[in-house]
């Protein structure tokens, strides 16, 4: 460690920068939630808990906080087990493999909302190209938009479309950086590509696997501008995740106060969820040491 | 005309002291090397001198100047690395005539200054190169010219050698030791490496878990180590330690006799050198008998490992043509004046 | 992963012979070409239809030009035509857009490289937090979902006046971005040896010549890395874009979402995502040389 009486000027900017930019909103945030601040009202008085116990019984609220996770759970899921399948796939020395991998981190690169957008036209149920080319395999037309399931689950495919790649790269670095050691102890004690999968690449992944599924989890809970786009959370509110709510509630419905005390929630849950789940998984899969420091 | 004085400095890393009470003066011109064992503390105190680190307590001043506050450019010191630490995005060129060009040193005298250096460093033709694409021992003349450029006050060398293979360290070993000759620069070296502390240094300053153990010119440290420490540190194969009582003028080990000073009297630590214990006892009692276990001819001498009767475990070193075989005995005695007795409580010196 | 001296591609794991080799890589070869048709599927699409007029859309989907439908550049034409030309002027926002976001990858880059640096050299302590605990919380603002911050955004702005302006866009951005910086940032300044900093403080460097004479020099690929990450995420932000401005400022992704509302023809609705998105297709093409090198791998080991 260097030791100077410059060290501050480096670091108190940022830190500066973020207090203000974040942090005071954040408490702002608090205290916009303590107060009944809406279109008709708009000052900051104070009026208690009760945003709290609205939201308590809010069942839109608790509804929406279902469809995300359900749909988190889902991406995540699949984004993992694809990223990580075509990371294998091109971990080696492979034919075209440049090309195949600068293909597949094209999609987390572009903008999800204008992809979005693109794909409303190719889910278009009588125009798209989605049915059309299901009628070729026989499949009769999917009303992509109009009910909840097929809804449910275009989104998930775009998110999937979107975010693999990222997985993919997170995956892929992560593999390109194991020791070569272990291989071949692996190589002499004769274990065959399966056993070496399961007892030296999948430990050995371990503690990026979980990295990547924690900022994966992380990004995929904000999923709000693919539904925008798409499906304004429809039909009915079947994809309407908790970031699309706060925004319709907040700066649609400018129930400002209201909005902010669901944001404290959400975020508490959220924090809290994650917490739990970064320690059951670091537990599960990497045993009680805790991760691999880099 | 550069002097360095430490004095009464302690550095505290939380509640672990690397370093404790230590007083120091590097004269003028002097080769002071600072050797220990890892973690004692020899790198840090240097990192003190160079201003890369600061003491909790105690002050530092060269030529008289307290160096509290002075940032390392300052200074007036130039250091050479253990990792090198050339710049990589530089050419050799370009990492020698940094700290000039830093200084604002007009270009012609630069240019002048590092051609200069690295003609006599047999660098001239690396010039273009950069670090990534030479060798450790290359790198490492580099990082030497780079301080030698700068001509500061004071060299500072932390493990210059210690990444190199034995044959470079040798070579630039005597690169270095010229170049003092040459240049006459106060200069501090640290090494782990006894060897190079003894071939290096007029004066050498031994450390041992941020204490200093002895200051003193090699041939003292080596003929009268002030303790155990010091005694079992500095010398390779290390010094033989064997149990001994002193009375009435003579320290017994088992049934051998050695004079000793008469106030002298229980039980000591006897440490002879593996070169002064001879191998030409008659065999009768005024021996120590010892069967070999093992045999390592090194070209110049031989090593002998044996065990005495009572187990301890003993090196000697015999001449070249000694012929011995293990499972044999041998009959040592104590080269007479070369034992060296220790207080076994406090290790401290006692002859 | 050293990045001052790239180690050389090693070949890892264990080899299958015979036949089982050749149907693995049949079968490889099989789902990387799925997948890679997939990835590029929405952009044909897209592109095929932006060459489009009525009758290539109306009668269900088309594929190929000339053959299932005679081209036309309107699409494309309508990108620089007025709204009173049938047109959606795209110039505009996209102006927009590239400004905001490369001031803001700009500022967030300057801003958390230095703390980055200083995390990376020295140390902090704020009571019991250490220079960890700091970057876990530049890092962890992160989780934040955007949908959170735009309420307080939205009346700290109006009350600064910097609604619907690009600097009360670009302030947001800077927040958005410096996490990235940092994390990206930190992992990099820890690989490379602390002795560079030394040596350069010796030579005669005060510690911020020293952060950009030779540090920063020897981080040029986390810097790309940062860069064209906060490029990605600035030039791809709809929420703060579309909660934030409204008529002064329009930026690219909110423009092109209230055509799709407004009814505009799919070609030129497809000219203009395609558009919207190719430096970030271009970007992708840089970026992927500096990641698949393992640039990440440290990061994400958290």
């Amino acid at each position: 460690m260097l030791d100077s009486r410059y060290k501050h000027i480096f670091l108190l900017p940022a830190l500066l920068a973020l207090v203000a930019i974040i942090i005071f909103p954040l408490i702002y945030t608090v205290r916009l939630s303590l107060s009944g601040w809406d279109v008709n009202f708009p000052e900051l008085d104070y009026i208690g808990w009760d945003n709290y116990a609205r939201a308590i019984a809010d069942g839109r609220f608790w509804d929406s906080m279902g469809t995300l996770y359900l749909m988190v759970l889902f991406c995540v899921v699949f984004e993992y087990l694809l990223g990580f399948a075509l990371a294998l796939m091109l971990w080696k020395e492979v034919t075209a493999g440049r090309f195949f991998r600068v293909l597949f981190i094209v999609p987390m690169c572009v903008t999800p909302v204008v992809m979005a957008v693109v794909w409303r036209t190719i889910f278009h149920e009588t125009l798209g190209p989605m049915n059309d080319v299901l009628g070729w395999f026989g499949i009769p037309a999917v009303p992509w938009l109009s009910k909840s399931g097929p809804a449910f689950a275009a989104v998930i495919i775009i998110d999937v479309w979107q975010w693999t790649s990222f997985m993919f790269i997170l995956l892929l670095a992560g593999l390109m950086s194991l020791p070569r050691e272990p291989y071949e102890a692996a190589q002499i004690d004769g274990a065959g590509p399966i056993r070496t999968f399961v007892h030296v690449t999948f430990p050995l992944m371990a503690p990026i696997t979980l990295g990547a599924l924690i900022i994966r989890l992380i990004e995929s809970s904000k999923l709000m501008e693919t539904i925008y786009a798409l499906t304004s959370g429809g039909p009915g509110s079947s994809t309407e995740t908790t970031s699309y709510l706060l925004y319709i509630r907040g700066l649609r419905e400018f129930q400002i106060g209201y909005t902010a005390s669901l944001s404290i929630i959400y975020l508490a849950i959220m924090i809290i969820a994650l917490t739990i789940f970064a320690r059951s998984m670091s537990r599960l899969m990497i045993g009680r040491q805790g991760p691999v420091r880099a | 005309m550069a002097e360095v004085v430490v004095s009464g400095v302690f550095k505290r890393f939380g509640p672990v002291a690397a370093l404790s009470e230590i007083d120091l003066t590097v004269h003028d011109n002097e080769f002071v090397v600072l050797v220990g064992p890892s973690g004692s503390g020899k790198s840090t105190l240097l990192r003190i001198v160079a201003g890369l680190e600061r003491q909790s307590e105690g002050s530092v001043t060269i030529d008289g100047r307290d160096m509290a506050g002075v940032a390392p450019k300052d200074r007036d010191v130039a250091m050479v690395f253990q990792s090198h630490a050339l710049y990589p995005h530089m050419n050799v060129f370009d990492n020698l005539a940094f700290n000039q060009r830093i200084r604002g040193v007009d270009r012609k005298t630069v240019d002048a200054r590092v051609r200069e250096v690295a003609e006599r460093l047999e660098i001239t033709e690396l010039l273009r190169r950069r670090p990534r694409q030479m060798s450790g021992g290359q790198r490492q003349r580099v990082a030497i010219g780079r301080a030698l450029v700068r001509d500061p006050r004071i060299f500072l060398f932390d493990e210059p050698l210690s990444n190199l293979d034995a044959e470079l360290r040798v070579r630039l070993r005597t690169v270095i030791k010229r170049l003092h000759k040459e240049m006459r620069r106060t200069s501090v070296y640290v090494t782990h490496d006894q060897v190079e502390a003894m071939t290096l240094a007029d004066r050498v300053v031994v450390l041992r878990d941020g204490r200093i153990e002895q200051i003193g010119d090699p041939d003292t440290l080596y003929e009268r180590p002030a303790n155990e420490f010091v005694a079992g540190f500095i010398g390779s194969p290390a010094m033989n330690f064997l149990q001994g009582e002193a009375a009435g003028g003579v320290v017994r080990i088992g049934t051998v006799e050695t004079t000793a000073a008469d106030s002298l009297s229980g039980p000591v630590t006897v440490g002879i050198r593996p070169e002064d214990l001879l191998a030409e006892g008659a065999g009768d009692g005024a021996s120590i008998r010892a069967r070999i276990t093992l045999v390592e001819p090194m070209g110049a001498d031989t090593l002998v490992f044996c065990t005495t009767e009572e187990g301890q475990e003993l090196t000697v070193r015999l001449p070249r043509y000694t012929a011995v075989r293990e499972r044999e005995t041998l009959s040592l005695t104590p080269r007479p004046g070369a034992v060296h007795l220790f207080d076994p409580e406090t290790g401290q010196r006692l002859n | 992963m050293s990045t001052l001296e790239p180690v050389r591609e090693r070949v890892r794991g264990v080899a299958m012979t015979g036949l089982r080799a050749d149907l693995y890589r049949v079968l490889k070869y099989a789902a990387l070409i799925a997948w890679a048709i997939f990835v590029v599927a929405p952009f044909l699409w897209a592109l095929s239809t932006s060459f489009k007029s009525d009758p290539g859309v109306v009668g269900g989907a088309t594929y190929i030009p000339f053959l299932e439908y005679e081209p036309t550049v309107d699409g494309w034409t309508a990108l620089f035509r007025d709204t009173s030309s049938g047109g959606i002027s795209m110039q505009g926002p996209y102006l927009s857009s590239l400004v905001v976001s490369l001031i803001s990858t700009a500022i967030a880059l300057f801003l958390g490289t230095l703390a980055a640096y200083g995390l990376s050299r020295f140390t902090f302590r704020a009571g019991p937090l250490g220079n960890n605990d700091i970057t876990f919380f530049f890092i962890s603002q992160r989780i934040m979902p955007p949908a959170v911050l735009a309420i307080p955004y939205f009346l700290l702005l109006r009350f600064t006046g910097l609604l619907d302006t690009h600097l009360g866009l670009i302030l947001v951005y800077v927040a958005m971005l410096l996490p990235i910086v940092v994390w990206v940032m930190v992992d990099f300044f820890n690989t490379v040896p602390i002795e560079l900093d030394e040596a350069a403080l010796i030579d005669g460097c005060n510690p911020i010549q020293a952060f950009y004479r030779i540090i920063l020099p020897n981080c040029a690929p986390g810097m790309v890395v940062a860069t064209l990450l906060c490029i990605i995420f600035s030039w791809s932000d709809f929420f703060f874009a579309l909660t934030l401005t409204f008529a002064k400022v329009q930026l690219l992704p909110p423009t092109i979402v209230i055509l799709n509302s407004n009814k505009v023809p799919w070609w030129s609705l497809s000219a203009s995502a395609l558009v919207s998105v190719l430096p970030l297709v271009i970007i992708a093409f840089v970026l992927e040389r500096y990641l698949a090198r393992g640039t990440l791998a440290g990061v994400i080991r958290e």
